[in-house]
C-alpha cells in the first residue's frame, strides 16, 4: 500500500471503478431512489405545502410535517461543502483503497448529501468547488459520486 | 409549590487508568463507584439513583446490579448521545435532585477500549450500519475521523484556521498532560511533531485524534442539605444545558458550528456568568477542532476566531484559560468516551487537589461535552463557595 507521506500531498481521488463503497440496507419507501440512480437520475424531495426540499427522503416534510411531499428530478449540480481524505480504515473494502474522499455535497437545488469525489486530481479538490455527479454502477446498486465540474 | 435544592458534586473518582488488561468494564465501573462514593463521605446506604451506560444489555441495570443497588434505587438513566451523554445525565440528575425526587445519584463509565483493540475483539473504526438516513451516508465509508476532518477543512476554508492553530490545541495538551502523573503520554510535542505525525484523515493527522485508552470514573451528585457536611468542600452546579444535532452528516446545518452554542447559552444563563468569568475549562477534546468549535460556541471567542484565540499557549495552564488540564483525551486519558473525565478534572481544580497541574484560584470552572460527531453537547458551569 502506498501511504503519502504527510496531508498536503497531491493524490488522484479514485476512479468510478476502485472508489470502496458499501451496499446500503434499502427500504420499501426508499427503493424509487435507488431505482433512479440506476437510470441517471437524481431525487430529492419537494413539499407542495411548504415549497422546500429536503434529503435523506422521507414520506413527511421534516420541514412543517405536511404529507403533501413527491420525488423530485434535480440536476447533479452543486458545489463542495467540505470533504477529508482518508488516509486509514480498517474495515473492508475501504482500507484496499486508501486514499478516498469522502464528501458533503450541496445540491444547487438545496439539500446536503454525503458522497465520495471521484475521477478528481487532488489539486483541484477545495471547498466549495463546483461539481457534477457521476453514477456509479456496483453489482446490483447504483450510486452517485461526484467529480470536480 | 416544591422549592428547588441546590445541588453539588460533592464526589468524584477515577478507577485504574491508562493500560488496564486485568480487569472488565464492569469491575472497572465498581472500582470507580466504591472510590467517588467514599471521596465524598458517604456509603453504598446513602445511594438513591444510579445513572450509567452498561457495556451489554439494560444498561445502566447491569451496573447497578453489580455494584448491588439495584433494589434501592429511585432515579435511573442511560441516555446515550455520546461522549457528552454524563454532562446530560448530571444536568438531569441535578433537576431530580433539586425538585426531592431523588437525594444522591452516583454516576459512572468505564471503557477498557484500548485492552479490547489489543486483543482483537473491536475493530479501530466501528460501522454503525446502513439502515433508514444511514443508507445514504455510511456506504461510502467516511470514519469517525473524517467526520470530524470534514469540520475542519470547513472551517479552515470559511475563516483561514491554519492546520499549525489545529495542532497548537494538541501541544497545549501535551503540556499540560506533563505535571499530571496519572496522564498516558507526558513528554512535551512541537507543532512540527503534531504535523508531521500519521496522517488519518486529512488535514487531522495522528496527534490530533484522542487516544485510547483503558479506565473509569464517577462522581456523587447531592442536594445541599446533604452536601454541606460532607468530606470535601461542595462543587456547586450553577447552570448546565444539553442540546444535540445531527446523526446524518448531510444534516448537519453548519459544520462550523457545535450544538454547544444551545447548551452553552442555558446554562450561562442559568448560572449568570460570562464566559469571561470562567477560570478553568474542561472541553470534549476528541479532536482538535473539536476544541476550536467548543470554544466559539461557548463564546470564549467570535465565530471564526478560536484558531487565533490558541495561538501562543491560551490553553495551557498559566495561559490566558487554562483548557483540559489534566492534558485531555488527546493526551491523559480517552477510554472510549471522556464526558465523565471532564467532570472529574473540573471537580479536582475547584477543590484545589491539582497538585502541580494545580490552576491558581480556580473558582468557577465551564465543562463541556460533545458527543458522536458534533451531534450533541451538554455543558456545565460548576464553582466552589
Ligand atoms: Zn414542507
Amino acid at each position: 500500500m502506498n501511504r503519502p507521506p504527510g496531508p498536503h500531498t497531491a493524490f488522484d481521488a479514485p476512479s468510478v471503478d476502485t472508489v470502496p463503497w458499501v451496499p446500503p440496507i434499502a427500504d420499501q419507501f426508499t427503493e424509487p431512489w435507488w431505482q433512479a440512480c440506476r437510470e441517471r437520475r437524481l431525487l430529492v424531495r419537494a413539499c407542495a405545502t411548504c415549497g422546500r426540499t429536503h434529503f435523506p427522503p422521507r414520506p413527511a416534510c421534516p420541514h412543517c410535517w405536511s404529507d403533501q411531499v413527491s420525488w423530485h428530478q434535480v440536476t447533479g449540480l452543486g458545489s463542495l461543502y467540505t470533504y477529508s481524505v482518508v488516509r486509514e480504515n480498517d474495515l473492508a473494502p475501504f482500507g484496499a483503497s486508501l486514499p478516498y474522499v469522502p464528501a458533503i455535497v450541496a445540491l444547487d437545488e438545496g439539500p446536503r448529501l454525503m458522497t465520495s469525489i471521484v475521477d478528481s486530481s487532488s489539486l483541484t479538490i477545495a471547498v466549495d468547488a463546483r461539481v457534477e455527479v457521476v453514477f456509479v454502477d456496483r453489482g446490483d446498486w447504483t450510486f452517485p459520486a461526484f467529480r470536480i465540474a | 409549590m416544591v422549592v428547588p435544592r441546590r445541588v453539588a458534586v460533592v464526589g468524584a473518582g477515577l478507577s485504574d487508568l491508562g493500560r488496564v488488561d486485568d480487569k472488565t468494564e464492569l469491575q472497572l465501573h465498581q472500582q470507580a463507584i466504591r472510590r467517588a462514593v467514599a471521596d465524598a463521605g458517604l456509603t453504598r446506604d446513602d445511594i438513591d439513583g444510579l445513572c450509567s451506560t452498561g457495556t451489554g444489555v439494560l444498561s445502566p441495570i447491569e451496573v447497578a446490579e453489580y455494584v448491588g443497588l439495584s433494589q434501592r434505587l429511585r432515579h435511573v438513566e442511560s441516555s446515550t448521545v455520546g461522549g457528552s451523554t454524563w454532562e446530560f445525565m448530571s444536568r438531569h440528575a441535578a433537576s431530580a435532585i433539586a425538585l426531592g425526587l431523588v437525594d444522591v445519584v452516583v454516576l459512572s463509565y468505564a471503557s477498557t477500549t484500548r485492552a479490547d483493540l489489543k486483543r482483537g475483539v473491536r475493530t479501530s473504526n466501528l460501522s454503525f450500519g446502513a439502515r433508514d438516513n444511514q443508507q445514504f451516508d455510511a456506504p461510502f465509508g467516511h470514519t469517525l475521523v473524517s467526520k470530524y476532518a470534514m469540520a475542519a477543512q470547513r472551517h479552515m476554508a470559511q475563516y483561514g484556521t491554519t492546520i499549525e492553530q489545529l495542532a497548537e490545541v494538541a501541544v497545549s495538551a501535551r503540556a499540560n498532560a506533563a505535571d499530571n502523573p496519572e496522564a498516558y503520554y507526558r513528554d512535551p510535542i512541537t507543532i512540527d511533531d503534531v504535523l508531521s505525525s500519521r496522517p488519518i484523515a486529512d488535514p487531522l493527522t495522528k496527534l490530533q485524534c484522542c487516544i485510547r485508552s483503558d479506565g473509569g470514573g464517577a462522581v456523587v451528585l447531592a442536594a445541599e442539605d446533604r452536601a454541606r457536611d460532607l468530606a470535601k468542600a461542595p462543587v456547586w452546579i450553577l447552570g448546565t444545558g444539553e442540546a444535540v444535532s445531527h446523526v446524518t452528516m448531510s444534516e448537519w446545518p453548519d459544520f462550523t458550528e457545535s450544538p454547544c452554542v444551545r447548551s452553552g447559552r442555558d446554562a450561562f444563563a442559568q448560572a449568570g456568568v460570562t464566559p469571561a468569568d470562567i477560570d478553568v475549562c474542561q472541553l470534549y477534546d476528541s479532536f482538535t477542532i473539536t476544541v476550536l468549535l467548543t470554544l466559539e460556541g461557548l463564546g470564549f471567542c467570535p465565530p471564526g476566531e478560536a484558531g487565533r484565540f490558541v495561538e501562543g499557549g491560551t490553553l495551557r495552564i498559566g495561559g490566558g484559560l487554562p483548557t483540559n488540564t489534566d492534558g485531555g483525551g488527546l493526551s491523559a486519558c480517552h477510554p472510549g468516551m471522556r464526558g465523565m473525565f471532564l467532570i472529574v478534572e473540573a471537580v479536582r481544580q475547584l477543590r484545589g487537589e491539582s497538585a502541580a497541574r494545580q490552576v491558581a484560584d480556580a473558582r468557577l470552572a465551564c465543562v463541556n461535552g460533545t458527543g458522536g460527531w458534533m451531534s450533541s453537547a451538554s455543558t456545565m458551569i460548576l464553582g466552589v463557595d
